[in-house]
């Protein structure tokens, strides 16, 4: 039986306790918080108690069930006191193997415990892991460690040692001084100086005032509250006792949602338990004081933690905000002062008063003290529940802590602050956490929620989702909350389905000022935060919603039906061609393909394939392979050889002239020719194809392929006249004269960038494009010593390749950023590594070395800097860390750029300073108005798809241009051509199972030894299993 | 006392007031949807904010809200006030786009349309109805239910509410007017009729009662006004600027000294509601003659227009009828009722029929169902002419029975008039939309009371009866107390005015001579043979004779005594005698004529 304590028992029961609990060899810390409850760990309580008797171990080992541990994505979380072993994601089925293992053995099991994301070896101890290191534990400071059911354990781990000190050796008035110099802000979200508060309420007269503390958590993916009170709801009761004290309240109230039965069960256990113990009810601690609690239930109305709502809610009226002032403090409940914390910060009082100003004050940054709990959830490694000092970085937060991005997506933004907090963008990660940085950056620190996003999250859609939250949420008393978040909402969803204009951002702008400026409370003031904010930061993510109807994330499934599609350059329709090759329909499958794209072979050879990427399927287990699959359509087309259709009959009155050969000009012909255009081709090659030919090694793509293609191409009407360079031995206004009523110019980027390094005109040194041109012409049949690529992106990967096969000692690829950094695909580059070509990342050259001939390459060593224009982190040298590679070739592949001098000069087009054309982004032309521009020549070099989506992109505006259209077309929506029906031979759960197939290649060393196509293609039976694979978002989404 | 600066005006005020206050008193124009004087200040609607520039936390603030404290320098029209007002003002057009008042204050701050998706709600939940209903009434039948988009105002779980006593003061408050207090309670609501339009329409507890009315001062009717019924409400005393409601005032009795008095109480018209055969209170489109003047009055129910009355809502009247019947003698020339003539109706008989052929149309069909006619007044015979060239059917016959039994097809959903039409001695079923019936005119109910105090007496018609009907039309028995108008019997307004214009001569004969002259026969009480029995105070039918209480014997009133004698007649000690008839002479007299 419990008996009311004095103070001077305080100490009794803790050493009593904490002899109880030493008496045990091994204390279980099984963690009972909602997530771990919720993951089955009351389970595996029961079949730890039944192993232990089994084993006879009951007497030896203790079981605790605490409070929440905090890294709730891994529950449940069984930690083994005292060694401080950290088990995770326990089940019952393990509980034998650790009790004999572990407990019975002394040999801790490594199965279950911690590793890092991507790395393989366990981390034993708990507080060796990330994710706990960084942490600073003031309001948590109990959690994990206690049964939060059992005072005496609380007890034994100083609880109401501040309150004894608190009551009989502090006045009100320094208790109060204490917190208000010790920096303490409330930790609900405002940051309200606590001391100021406590101060107000205590001075305002009257003999009747109120404590209550704010448990009325409603952020979406915030639990910090819930998890304080189910882990150590002690901490807040001294808290709030303390304040009592400080402010002569002899009744409190804690707040409570519904929706938290754990939490609000073991605070009233708590409670009960406090008050058998003589610290709640008449003459505390033996005291003059009188103080007691009531538990108010919240029925889940994310308004009632505004605390005029609140009050209103626990005074029986409907919870809505009321006008400030009067605020709380001078007429609260019932109109008594009164004064509201949150529950973080009430569990923070004691620890303050335990430890003194100085030291809390010590932690924080200079206007926010101490430390945050915070809420990391979303596309993070780590999820779970952290305490750090505030000033922390988000980097080290998202990074060091979170553990990053899982699956390797890309790290994209931050929310804050709960619903009507901001999104934080990657150019902010090293932004210090503190209330006023996350104000200054359009968010706010909020109840503590943390939602990281990734590459795939849409924020248009964020701001949308969150603003259909408030919209629910908001009590809808004021105009401009009531209204304004509908309208706002209503509009975000008009951007999301494409509907939206340009003006309706500035009309979100203007409205989200104006809610925010007008509204009653804190709800309606900061629900615009999401919208202005992601405005704010990604204001180009809107554009693309706007302008062009494009979801850059593939995420609003109103303009990406199907995200391999809308992410396809040229819009091909994937879903219905894959769907098509599942039901064995080949050619209507290429013939769907052609629709879109005139190099369906050519891509399957070769393209770049970000449809893979956008693939729904990669979140199961990995992209459906629709580069092979198209590849797997070329090879059947190439052994049937099915008639060609036949276009539009050849108009020769519309004649267009086209300049270059290579994708983007022969899709342009292609589309032109198909609607009966008279289309001639010049390129100045001796071969149509262009980079095609020049730049992709034939052991990725074989002549014949291109060729065919090509072919078909002519076979529609299009003439190629070879060997004839436009500005030179005809200028574009013979064209003109020549009958050609419009030009276009695809001319492509040849021109080989130069390193701008001394010795680069050594003999040895070769631009990309000239190697390539020579080792296919056989002009250069073997390479001896070392070779050296520099360069990162695919045209050096397919040097490097090419250099293999030519027989050197050694190839390597110097690149200056890091392999994350490389523009290169990743799959080629682990072909290349898989070939024998060394990677020497991080490596700046600094100089060509050799008196004739080259000898070798000085490089430098970098490492990564701040971001650059680009994105990208700039690489910084390293001062001192030179050295030589030896080598007797260096091939240059760091870009090229177009040679445009001769169509640019009087009377030519517009070219800016790296020579490319410029043009009108959504109609082509250029400065001259009959002539039009696309491909390299216009974006420098870039991918075969990207040409097709300009040459594509250019036929449609040309066509408009000789009707005397209006040129701007509206991007469509890329939406699926055909609605196929679902093949049937695959049943569904097979479908789940089916695992992507590896591409057969020739076997590495066999290739090297000569220019033979690599990739072998899928065989008829394994593409259409693999068509299986896809979930048919076109049609399911 | 706290100095606030509005827009550069810089005043000293009460403390305690808020800046809405202030601006008001200043006569600045602040829009405002949610402030009501009567209620709580509430801040929601968000129209009346106002720019703090100093004194206070910088920013947009509702002027209802804010206290006018000192130092505090606010802008009641800055470029960020004008911009929130039109914002919010837009937001609520787009919600209740066809509201009038919101469409007239968007356009006054230059918000002509909104861009966004038209709404056609009505309430712009400004809580007005929920809080009075709550602060006022003491009831909180309704109250605002959900969140959000999705708020609105109903009673609980949107039943029927226990505790709506339907006095409306929710409909009352509401700006836009979307009030439908039938979906809150299924009571009757507590409809007060307007006594000044014969209860065809409703009146609110407190009115002015009619618009010619003197003092023209709003009243309280006390049976019906929720403050006085049960202490809540009260919202009218808040209201008036120059505090004049007074919940505590009693009716007052008071003495009046005066030399005469003009008895002009009027008459009673006569409730035809239990002649059953007229179907009157039974078929809404029945109507008493009075009715009738009030539905033509332009100040009326109907603005008026002649319409006939909706059978389902009886204070809603729809269009104007087709066809209508005059019926005369309703209770008059009755042995039923009143065997007397009434007099007026004739002429208001031809009047209405005149009125419906102007308002109605002259297509309108008309019928007077009369006995006789009796134009006897100067013109009226012309007038009777006129009336029937304009196409009324005079039928005479009096009407036996109103109904809606229909025996043809064409008498179906009209009332049917049944009656003999004595000149052609056909029993005659006519249809018609209106019927208007010619009650008589009676006594006031109350005219034998009256009678009692005033010592003056009344006919068997119940009517006060003049002195002499030749020679003292006006005056009365009792000497000051004269009659004008229909108390004296059925009169219309020129006899009646002739008849006023005589008795007040006659007051004022009285007063401008100054003194009284009674006639020398008059009774005399012997002070020392009375012995105080007072019988002859009883008695008296002039109320002369009062008791002295000092001396204990009683006195005559010699200005008020007739010399009638009856207390000389009964007096028991002989006390009483009248002047020059006393016992002696009477007797010589006899004497006298019995020996001649």
């Amino acid at each position: 039986m419990l008996t009311k304590l004095l103070p001077e028992d305080l100490e009794k029961v803790a050493k009593a306790t904490e002899q109880r609990l030493a008496s045990f060899r091994l204390r279980l810390m099984l963690c009972a918080g909602t997530g771990c409850v919720s993951s089955k760990s009351f389970d595996v309580q029961k079949a730890l108690r039944i192993e232990l008797e089994r084993q006879g171990l009951q007497d030896e080992v203790a079981i605790i069930m605490t409070g929440c541990n905090g890294f709730c994505a891994k529950g449940p979380v069984l930690v083994v006191q005292p060694d401080n072993i950290f088990y995770q994601l326990v089940t019952p089925e393990d509980v034998p193997e650790l009790v004999e293992e572990h407990f019975k053995g002394g040999r801790p099991v490594e199965r279950l415990m911690y590793r890092e994301p991507g790395k393989t070896k366990p981390i034993p101890k708990m507080s060796d892991i990330q994710f706990f290191k960084k942490q600073q534990l003031i309001a948590l400071r109990n959690r994990g460690l206690i049964d939060p059911e059992e005072i005496d354990q609380a007890i034994a781990r100083e609880a109401y040692s501040a309150l004894d000190k608190a009551l009989n050796s502090m006045t009100p008035e320094e208790i109060i001084r204490v917190v208000e110099v010790a920096g303490l802000r409330g930790k609900g979200g405002a940051g309200f100086t606590t001391g100021t508060k406590w101060k107000i309420t205590a001075e305002q007269p009257g003999d009747v005032k109120y404590v209550i503390c704010n448990a009325d958590e409603g952020d979406p993916g915030a639990f910090m509250d819930r998890s304080i009170i189910e882990s150590d709801p002690h901490a807040v009761i001294e808290g709030m006792i303390i304040g009592a004290r400080a402010m002569g309240a002899n009744n409190g109230f804690v707040y409570i949602r519904q929706e938290y039965p754990l939490a609000r069960e073991r605070l009233a256990t708590a409670i009960a338990q406090a008050r058998e113990r003589g610290l709640l009810g008449k003459e505390i601690l033996g005291s003059d004081f009188d103080f007691d609690i009531a538990i108010h239930r919240g029925a889940g109305a994310f308004v009632c933690g505004e605390e005029t709502a609140l009050i209103a809610s626990i005074e029986g009226d409907v919870g809505e905000p009321r006008t400030r002032p009067p605020f709380p403090a001078e007429s609260g409940l019932w109109g008594r002062p009164t004064c509201i914390n949150n529950v973080e910060t009430w569990a923070t009082v004691s620890e303050i008063i335990r430890h003194g100003s100085e030291w809390f004050s010590s932690i924080g940054t200079a206007k926010s003290k101490g430390t945050k709990v915070f809420a990391l959830v979303g596309s993070i490694g780590n999820a779970g529940l952290v305490e750090v000092p505030m000033g922390i970085t988000m980097r080290e937060l998202v990074f060091d802590i979170g553990g990053g991005i899982p699956d390797g997506k890309k790290f994209k933004a931050v929310q804050t602050g709960g619903p009507s907090g901001g999104c934080i963008p990657e150019s902010l990660l090293d932004l210090p956490i503190d209330f006023e940085r996350l104000r200054e950056a359009g968010s706010i620190m909020g109840s503590g929620g943390m939602v990281v996003m990734d590459e795939d999250t849409c924020m248009v859609d964020v701001a949308r989702y969150f603003l259909e939250f408030l919209r629910e949420e908001s009590c809808g008393k004021c105009t401009p909350c009531r209204e304004g978040t509908v309208r706002m909402h209503d509009i975000l969803t008009a951007i999301c389905e494409g509907r939206g204009t340009p003006e309706d951002l500035d009309t979100l702008e203007q409205m989200a000022e104006y809610v925010r400026d007008t509204s009653l409370c804190g709800l309606g003031a900061t629900a615009p935060n999401p919208v202005l904010s992601t405005l704010r930061y990604f204001r180009d993510e809107y554009e693309a919603h706007v302008q062009h109807r494009q979801c850059p994330s593939r995420s609003c499934p109103v303009l990406s039906p199907a995200p391999c599609q809308s992410s396809c350059p040229a819009g091909i329709d994937v879903p219905s061609y894959v769907a098509l090759i599942a039901l064995g329909r080949f050619q209507e499958a290429l013939d769907l393909i052609r629709e879109d794209n005139p190099f369906p072979a050519v891509c399957g050879y070769v393209c770049t394939h970000p449809c893979e990427s956008a693939c729904k399927r990669r979140d199961l287990d990995s992209s459906v392979a629709i580069k092979h699959l198209k590849r797997f359509l070329a090879d059947w087309e190439a052994e049937k050889k099915p008639a060609v259709k036949e276009g539009k009959p050849i108009r020769s009155d519309d004649q267009v002239a086209i300049v270059g050969a290579g994708p983007a000009g022969l899709t342009a012909a292609y589309f032109l020719a198909r609607e009966g255009y008279a289309v001639t081709v010049f390129d100045s090659m001796d071969r149509p194809g262009g980079m095609l030919v020049a730049g992709i090694p034939p052991f990725r793509l074989p002549r014949s392929v291109i060729e065919y293609e090509i072919e078909r191409i002519a076979s529609l009407g299009v003439k190629v006249e070879t060997g004839v360079r436009i500005g030179k031995d005809l200028s574009l206004a013979e064209l003109r004269e020549g009958g050609f009523k419009a030009v276009y110019l695809a001319v492509g980027a040849y021109q080989e960038m130069r390193l701008e390094v001394a010795g680069e005109e050594l003999p040895g040194v070769i631009g990309s494009l000239d190697f390539l041109k020579d080792a296919f012409s056989r002009k250069i049949t073997c390479l001896d010593g070392r070779v050296v690529v520099i360069g990162g992106g695919n045209a050096a990967i397919d040097c490097a390749r090419t250099a293999l096969r030519l027989g050197p000692e050694e190839v390597t690829v110097v690149y200056r950023r890091s392999r994350q950094e490389m523009p290169a695909d990743a799959d080629e580059i682990e072909i290349a590594e898989e070939e024998g070509v060394k990677l020497r990342i991080l490596t700046a050259p600094v100089q060509v070395e050799g008196e004739n001939r080259v000898t070798g390459m000085k490089c430098i060593e970098t490492e990564l800097g701040e971001p650059d224009a680009s994105g990208r982190r700039r690489p910084v040298p390293i001062e001192g860390s030179e050295f030589t590679i030896e080598a007797s070739t260096i091939i240059t592949a760091i870009g090229q750029v177009p040679q445009t001098e001769l169509l640019s000069g009087d009377g030519g087009v517009e070219c800016d300073r790296w020579h490319q054309i410029v043009i009108d982004s959504e109609t082509t032309q250029t400065s001259v108005e009959w002539v039009f521009a696309g491909g390299d020549a216009v974006t420098g070099p870039a991918t075969v798809i990207e040409a097709v989506c300009a040459g594509k992109k250019a036929s449609k505006t040309i066509m408009h241009y000789l009707h005397g259209e209006e040129l701007k077309d509206p991007a469509p929506i890329p939406i699926p051509r055909l609605r196929v029906e679902d093949s049937t031979a695959v049943g569904e759960d097979e479908r789940a199972t089916l695992e992507r197939p590896e591409m057969p290649t020739v076997d590495p060393s066999q290739r090297v030894r000569g220019f033979e196509l690599v990739d072998l293609g899928l065989s008829e039976e394994v593409a259409v299993r693999e068509a299986h694979r896809c979930l048919r978002c076109d049609v399911n989404r | 006392m706290p100095t606030i600066t509005i827009n550069d005006q810089t005043v000293t005020v009460e403390a305690g007031k808020t800046v809405l206050e202030v601006a008001e008193e200043l006569k600045i124009d602040i829009p405002t949807l949610c402030h009501n004087k009567a209620l709580e200040p509430y801040g929601a609607c968000r129209l009346c904010v106002v720019e703090i520039m100093a004194g206070g936390r910088p920013g947009l603030s509702t002027s209802c809200t804010l206290a006018a404290t000192d130092g505090l320098v606010v802008q009641t029209d800055s470029e960020r006030v004008e911009r929130s007002r039109r914002w919010t003002l837009e937001l609520l057009l787009a919600r209740c786009s066809k509201v009038p008042v919101i469409q007239t204050l968007a356009r006054k701050y230059g918000v002509n349309d909104t861009r966004f998706e038209k709404d056609d709600q009505d309430c712009i939940l400004c809580g007005q109805c929920v809080r009075i209903c709550k602060e006022r009434m003491g009831v909180a039948a309704i109250g605002i239910f959900n969140r959000g988009a999705q708020r609105v105002v109903s009673t609980p779980f949107d039943e029927f509410s226990d505790v709506c006593r339907k006095c409306g003061a929710c409909a009352s408050v509401c700006p836009t007017g979307c009030i439908d207090i039938d979906r809150y309670s299924d009571k009757e609501a507590d409809v007060l009729p307007s006594e000044w339009n014969e209860g065809l329409c409703p009146t609110k507890p407190v009115s002015i009662s009619f618009p010619q009315a003197i003092p023209k001062l709003p009243v309280i009717d006390a049976t019906a006004c929720v403050h006085l019924n049960t202490g809540a409400c009260g919202v009218c005393a808040d209201n008036c600027v120059a505090k004049a409601i007074d919940f505590e005032q009693q009716d007052e009795v008071m003495d009046l000294e005066v030399g005469s008095i003009i008895v002009a109480t009027g008459f009673d018209a006569l409730d035809p509601t239990p002649m059953k055969p007229y179907g009157y209170g039974k078929y809404a489109n029945v109507f008493t003659n009075l009715e009738f003047e009030r539905l033509s009055n332009a100040t009326g129910p109907t603005s008026g227009e002649l319409l006939l009355r909706d059978p389902e809502d009886r204070f809603k009247f729809t269009r104007k009828p087709k066809s209508a019947a005059i019926l005369h003698c309703i209770g008059s020339r009755d042995v039923n009722y009143h065997e007397y003539c009434s007099r007026t109706c004739c002429m208001y008989a031809l009047k209405y029929a005149h009125l419906l052929k102007d308002k109605c149309g002259h297509d309108t069909e008309v019928y007077n169902f009369y006995i006789d006619m009796r134009c006897f007044g100067k013109g009226y015979e012309e007038f009777l002419n006129r009336v029937q060239s304009e196409g009324v059917r005079m039928i005479r016959g009096k009407a036996a029975l109103v109904t809606d039994q229909a025996i043809t097809p064409e008498e179906k959903g009209m009332l049917v008039v049944v009656a003999e039409d004595t000149l052609s001695g056909q029993v005659l079923r006519v249809p018609v939309e209106m019927v208007i019936l010619c009650t008589a005119m009676e006594a006031r109910a109350d005219a034998s009371e009256v009678a009692r105090v005033l010592g003056i007496s009344t006919g068997s018609d119940g009517f006060f009866l003049e002195e002499h009907p030749k020679l003292e039309p006006v005056s009365t028995p009792t000497t000051g107390v004269f009659l004008a108008g229909a108390c004296q019997g059925p009169k219309d307004i020129p006899d009646t005015v002739a008849q006023a214009k005589g008795a007040a001569s006659e007051a004022l004969a009285l007063s401008a001579r100054g003194e009284v002259e009674v006639a020398p026969m008059i009774s005399q009480i012997d002070p020392d043979v009375c012995i105080g029995c007072q019988v002859c105070i009883a008695l008296c039918p002039y109320s002369a004779i009062e008791f002295d209480w000092r001396h204990k014997v009683s006195v005559v009133n010699e200005a008020m005594c007739k010399g009638c004698g009856s207390c000389a007649a009964y007096c028991p000690s002989g006390a009483a005698s009248i002047r020059h008839f006393t016992d002696k002479q009477i007797f010589a007299e006899i004497e006298g004529i019995l020996a001649a």
